[in-house]
C-alpha cells in the first residue's frame, strides 16, 4: 500500500473537482441557447491483482458527454422549417389583407360601389355639371384605388424579392460557419479532447439554418457531418456549396432564381422554410393577386368603353375611351421569331346588329336563316340551332365550355370575342365548323370560315373592329380618359327603325338611359362567367383563407414544436436542483477523498514514526 | 419526466403570450366594436359582410333614384293641377263668351282673359325640377314651349296681329300682345330611372305627348278660342268648348297616371328602406362585435392572465438554493 494510498485519494480528489467543474459549467450556461447539459461519467480505474483479489485503484473521468437526441433533433429542424414557412406566409398574408383593405371603406370594392352610385346619379340628372363631375372624380378614386392597390402588391412582391437574395446570403454565411465548426471539431477531437460546446453551437446554427431552408442532416459517421439542401450535399466535413440568387432573364421582371453557385442553371429544389415562403409568395399568392386585379382593370375599361363609346355625349357627340391603359396604340400583329406574322387580339366584335339579344331566336334577324351547325373556339365545339337559340343563349354557350375564348354582347347588341385571361388576353383560334353563323354574325367576313392567330394572313379574314393585346399591369396604369365632363356618354342613340345600323344620332341632353347601362354592368357577367363584384369577394375571399390557414398552421406547428422542445429541454435542460444536489454530491465525495488522504497520511506517519 | 427550470419559465412565458395574444384580439373586437378587422378573421363572413355593403349601396342608391323620381313627379302632378284648374277656368269663361246675349266688349274681356290664362299655361308647362324641363322630353335645358306673339313677324308663327269679325269688320293688332304661336323645342324622350336591378321606371310625360290630343294640338286650341272670342263666333266658341273638354280630359287622364305612379315609387321607397334595415341589421350581425359575449370573455380571459401570472411568479422562483446552508 504505502503511496498507492496517497495515489487512490488524489484521483478521488480529482475526479470530484473534474465533475464540480462540470456542474459548475452547467450552471453557468443554465441559459444558454441550445446548450445540452454535460454529464462526468466517473468509473473505478484498472485494478491490480494481488493475493487477496482484485483492488481497485480509485477513480477516473473517463468522459464529460453532452446528453443529446438526435432524433429528436431531427424532428424539430424538419417542423422549424415548416414553422417558419407558415409564420413568414402569416405575416405576408396579413400585410396583403391591409392592402386590400376590406372591409372597409377604402378598398376597390368600395370605389367601385361608389362608382357604380355616380353613375345612377348621372343617369338621373345627366345635364348636371356638378354630377358629371362627381361620376369623374369617383372614376378617378377607383383607378387610384386600382393603382394603388396593384403598386402596393408589386412592392410587396419586389421586396420579397430582395428578401430571397439576403435569404440566400443569410444561408451561404451558416453554410460557412457550419463547415468552419466541423473543422473545429475534428481538430479538437483528433486531440482527444471535447468538443461538446462546438456541438451545440453547430445544432443552434443547423436549426437556424433550417428556418431560411429546408435541410437533412446526416451523421453517416462521426468524422463526417452532412447537410443536404434539395438533395445535394451543402456541408460535408469542412467544405461546403454556395447558393446564388441570380436574375431569371426569361422572365420581364428579373426576379431571382435560387441556383447552386458551382452548377450554373440548374435549379435548387426548395420544399419548406422561409425561403420556399418568399418564393411561394412571390410567384404564387401575389401573382395571382395582381393577375386577378389587372383581369378586374382590363374588364372594366374594356366594358366601360364599350358603352362609353356606344353612347352620346352632352353635345350630341359620340362617345369615346371612358378608361385609358390600352387598346390605343397596341399592335394587331407582329412579326414572330420564325418571322411569320402573328395576331394579338384580344377583342373582335361583329358588325351584325341583332334585334332582341335574349328571348328571339337568332333568326328572328334578317340576315339569318334558319339552320343548325357547329362553331369551333380554340379546338372546342358549340353546336347551335339558329330557329332556337337566342344571341344569348349562343353567348352562354361558349362561356360555360370555358374555350379560352370568352363571347358576350356589346351595348349595340352585337356579338363580342375576347381572349381570356388563360390564353394572355389573346384569341387564338376559331371557325365556322358547320353553318355560317359566324359569318351571319359579322365577326368572319363574308365567305371566310376560319381564323388562326398563328396564320396572319386570315386577319383579313375577320371584322375590321379590333383591339390588341392589352399588357399585364393594366391595373397600375388605369386611368379616366375623360377630361372635360362633358364628354362622359350619358346618353343612348335613336335607333332606326330596322335596328340594322348603329345609332348616329343622340337622344337628347336629358337621356340618362346610357349611365343606366353603364351602372348596368355591375350585375352583367363581364369576367368569364362573373359578375365585378362576385370576382373581387372571390379575390378577398382567397386572401382571407389563405391567411387564415397560414395564421392556423403557424400555430399548430408552434404547438408541435414546443412539445418537441419541452422533450428535448427534459433531457438536455439544466435543472438547476439536480445541479446543485450534483454539486453537494461532489462536494462531499471530494471532501471525503481529503479526509481518506489524511488518514492515509497519518498512518504513513505512524509507519514512519515507528522507524 | 424530468423538469428544468428553462421548461418552466418557457412554458410560463409561452402561456402569458398566448393570453396576451387572445386579450389583444377581444380589446381590438371591444375597441373598434368590429368582430372583423381583416378578412382573416372569418373569411367566409368577410364575403358576406362585402356582399351586404355593396348592397347597401345599391338600396341606398335605389332609394335616391326614387326620391328623385317623386320629387319629378311630385312637381309634373302639380303643374299638370294647375293646367287642370286653368282649362277649367278658360272653359268656364268659354260658356259665358257664348252666351248669345253677351255684348262684343265683354267677350273681349274674356277673350283678353284667355289670352293671359293661355301665357299661364305656358309659364305653367315650362315647369322646372332644379335646374331640369320637366316637360321637354329628352331636352331638359332649353325652355320646352316658346312663345311667339303677334307683333313677331308672321312667317314665324304664321299668324298676324290682325282678325276679322264675323261682321266681316277687321279687328287690327289685337293680337299685337298676344301669343300667336307656341314652339315645341322638346321631344317625346322617356326618361327612365333605374328603381331596382334592371328593372326601369320611365318618370316624365313629355311636352308632346302632353299638347297633342285628338282634338289637336293644345295651344292652338287655345288661341284659336281667344280668336274665335275676339271674333264673336258663337258657333266657333261652342266648338272650341268641345276640343277644350277632350284636352282637360286628358289632362285628368295623365294626371291619375302621375298618381298611380307616385303610389308605385312610394310603394318601392317603402319596399327599399325595409330592405335596407334588414340588410343594415345582417351586417350588423356579421360584422359587428357582440360586446356582452366579448366583454365575458375578455374578463374570463382577464381572470386567466392574472392567474397565471400569480401561479408563475410563485413556480419560477424557489430553487434548491433557498433551503441549502
Amino acid at each position: 500500500m504505502g503511496m498507492f494510498g496517497l495515489e487512490v485519494g488524489k484521483r478521488g480528489l480529482q475526479s470530484h473537482q473534474t465533475a464540480l467543474n462540470v456542474t459548475g459549467h452547467n450552471i453557468a450556461n443554465a441559459n444558454t441557447e441550445g446548450y445540452s447539459r454535460q454529464v462526468p461519467t466517473i468509473t473505478s480505474d484498472y485494478m491490480y491483482s494481488n493475493k487477496y483479489g482484485s483492488v481497485g485503484v480509485g477513480s477516473e473521468v473517463n468522459t464529460v458527454s453532452r446528453v443529446r437526441d438526435a432524433f429528436i433533433d431531427e424532428r424539430i429542424v424538419q417542423e422549424t422549417s415548416e414553422e417558419a414557412y407558415w409564420g413568414l406566409k402569416e405575416v405576408n398574408m396579413k400585410e396583403i389583407q391591409y392592402i386590400i383593405n376590406e372591409p372597409t371603406d377604402k378598398s376597390v370594392r368600395y370605389t367601385l360601389d361608389e362608382f357604380w352610385t355616380s353613375l345612377q346619379n348621372l343617369s338621373q340628372t345627366p345635364e348636371d355639371l356638378a354630377i358629371r363631375v362627381d361620376t369623374k372624380e369617383r372614376a378617378t378614386d377607383l383607378t387610384d384605388t386600382l393603382n394603388k392597390n396593384f403598386n402596393q402588391l408589386k412592392s410587396l412582391q419586389e421586396d420579397l424579392n430582395n428578401e430571397i437574395k439576403v435569404s440566400v446570403a443569410d444561408i451561404n454565411s451558416k453554410l460557412k460557419q457550419i463547415s468552419e465548426i466541423n473543422n473545429q471539431i475534428k481538430k479538437l477531437e483528433v486531440n482527444k479532447e471535447s468538443a461538446n460546446d462546438l456541438k451545440d453551437k453547430r445544432d443552434v446554427l443547423v436549426e437556424q439554418l433550417s428556418k431560411v431552408v429546408d435541410l437533412k442532416v446526416e451523421r453517416g459517421n462521426e468524422n463526417e457531418f452532412i447537410i443536404t439542401i434539395g438533395n445535394r450535399a451543402a456541408v460535408q466535413g469542412n467544405s461546403y456549396k454556395e447558393l446564388a440568387a441570380v436574375r431569371d432573364l426569361d422572365r420581364s421582371t428579373g426576379y431571382y432564381k435560387i441556383e447552386w453557385s458551382d452548377i450554373p442553371n440548374k435549379n435548387v429544389n426548395i420544399k419548406n422554410g422561409e425561403l420556399k415562403s418568399l418564393l411561394d409568395m412571390r410567384d404564387i399568392e401575389l401573382q395571382k393577386y395582381m393577375d386577378d386585379l389587372d383581369e378586374l382593370a382590363i374588364g372594366l375599361i374594356d366594358q366601360m368603353n364599350d358603352v362609353n363609346i356606344s353612347g352620346f355625349d352632352i353635345n350630341g357627340n359620340n362617345g369615346g375611351v371612358f378608361f385609358g391603359a390600352f387598346s390605343e396604340n397596341e399592335k394587331l400583329v407582329e412579326i414572330n421569331n420564325s418571322g411569320l406574322m402573328e395576331a394579338k387580339i384580344y377583342k373582335m366584335i361583329g358588325t351584325n346588329l341583332i334585334a332582341s339579344t335574349s328571348e328571339k331566336p337568332l333568326s328572328n334577324d334578317p340576315d339569318i336563316d334558319e339552320y343548325t351547325g357547329s362553331i369551333k373556339l380554340n379546338g372546342k365545339s358549340i353546336s347551335y340551332d339558329t330557329s332556337k337559340d337566342s344571341l344569348k343563349d349562343i353567348v352562354d354557350r361558349i362561356n360555360s365550355a370555358n374555350t379560352g375564348i370568352e363571347a358576350g354582347i356589346d351595348p349595340n347588341n352585337r356579338l363580342v370575342f375576347r381572349g381570356s385571361r388563360n390564353e394572355e388576353y389573346i384569341i387564338r383560334t376559331f371557325e365556322d365548323e358547320s353553318g355560317t353563323l359566324l359569318q351571319d354574325l359579322g365577326i368572319l367576313k363574308q365567305g371566310e370560315t376560319i381564323f388562326d392567330r398563328a396564320d396572319g394572313d386570315t386577319i383579313n379574314n375577320i371584322t375590321d373592329n379590333l383591339t390588341g393585346q392589352p399588357k399585364i399591369g393594366a391595373a397600375s396604369r388605369m386611368y379616366v380618359a375623360i377630361e372635360n365632363v362633358d364628354t362622359i356618354a350619358a346618353a343612348r342613340g335613336k335607333l332606326k327603325d330596322n335596328g340594322e345600323t348603329l345609332p348616329s344620332e343622340s337622344n337628347g341632353v336629358g337621356d340618362g338611359s346610357n349611365a343606366i347601362k353603364m351602372a348596368g354592368l355591375k350585375y352583367e357577367n363581364t369576367i368569364g362567367n362573373h359578375k365585378f363584384e362576385e370576382y373581387f369577394e372571390s379575390l378577398v375571399s382567397d386572401i382571407g383563407i389563405k391567411a387564415e390557414q397560414a395564421a392556423r398552421m403557424k400555430s399548430n406547428q408552434e404547438n408541435l414544436i414546443a412539445n418537441l422542445e419541452e422533450v428535448r429541454q427534459s433531457q438536455i435542460g439544466v435543472s438547476l436542483d439536480e445541479e446543485m444536489t450534483n454539486m453537494i454530491r461532489f462536494e462531499q465525495g471530494y471532501n471525503a477523498a481529503a479526509k481518506y488522504i489524511q488518514i492515509v497520511n497519518q498512518m504513513l506517519d505512524t509507519l514512519i514514526n515507528m522507524v | 419526466m424530468r423538469v428544468t427550470n428553462k421548461m418552466t419559465s418557457d412554458k410560463m412565458l409561452a402561456n402569458l403570450i398566448s393570453n396576451q395574444a387572445k386579450m389583444d384580439k377581444t380589446n381590438n373586437m371591444l375597441a373598434s366594436g368590429k368582430r372583423i378587422n381583416i378578412p382573416q378573421d372569418d373569411p367566409t363572413g368577410t364575403i358576406r359582410a362585402i356582399g351586404y355593403r355593396s348592397n347597401l349601396s345599391e338600396i341606398e342608391q335605389y332609394a335616391k333614384n326614387v326620391n328623385a323620381s317623386r320629387t319629378f313627379l311630385e312637381n309634373t302632378d302639380s303643374a299638370l293641377g294647375q293646367l287642370g284648374k286653368v282649362l277649367h277656368r278658360i272653359r268656364e269663361l268659354t260658356v259665358e263668351a257664348a252666351n248669345d246675349t253677351y255684348e262684343q266688349n265683354s267677350r273681349d274681356a274674356i277673350a283678353d282673359e284667355i289670352g293671359q290664362l293661355t301665357d299661364e299655361v305656358v309659364g305653367i308647362l315650362n315647369a322646372k325640377v332644379g335646374n331640369r324641363y320637366i316637360f321637354g322630353g329628352f331636352n331638359t335645358i332649353e325652355e320646352p314651349f316658346k312663345k311667339f306673339f303677334g307683333s313677331d313677324d308672321s312667317s314665324v308663327n304664321g299668324k298676324g296681329p290682325n282678325l276679322t269679325h264675323i261682321d266681316g269688320s277687321i279687328r287690327e293688332n289685337i293680337n299685337s300682345d298676344n301669343i300667336t304661336g307656341i314652339k315645341y323645342n322638346g321631344d317625346g324622350g322617356k326618361l327612365n330611372m333605374e328603381i331596382d336591378e334592371g328593372v326601369l321606371s320611365s318618370y316624365n310625360i313629355s311636352g308632346e305627348e302632353l299638347i297633342n290630343s285628338t282634338a289637336g294640338n293644345l295651344f292652338d286650341i287655345l288661341i284659336n278660342l281667344r280668336d274665335t272670342i275676339y271674333s264673336g263666333n258663337v258657333d266657333g266658341m261652342e266648338e272650341g268648348l268641345g276640343k277644350i273638354d277632350v284636352i282637360h280630359n286628358q289632362t285628368l287622364r295623365y294626371i291619375s297616371e302621375v298618381g298611380a305612379k307616385m303610389n308605385r315609387m312610394e310603394n318601392i321607397s317603402q319596399r327599399l328602406s325595409d330592405k335596407e334595415i334588414s340588410v343594415t341589421e345582417l351586417l350588423s350581425k356579421i360584422e359587428d362585435t357582440d360586446v356582452t359575449k366579448t366583454l365575458v370573455d375578455f374578463n374570463v380571459q382577464e381572470s386567466v392572465q392574472r392567474m397565471a401570472l400569480a401561479v408563475g411568479a410563485r413556480v419560477i422562483q424557489p430553487t434548491l438554493m433557498d433551503f441549502i446552508r
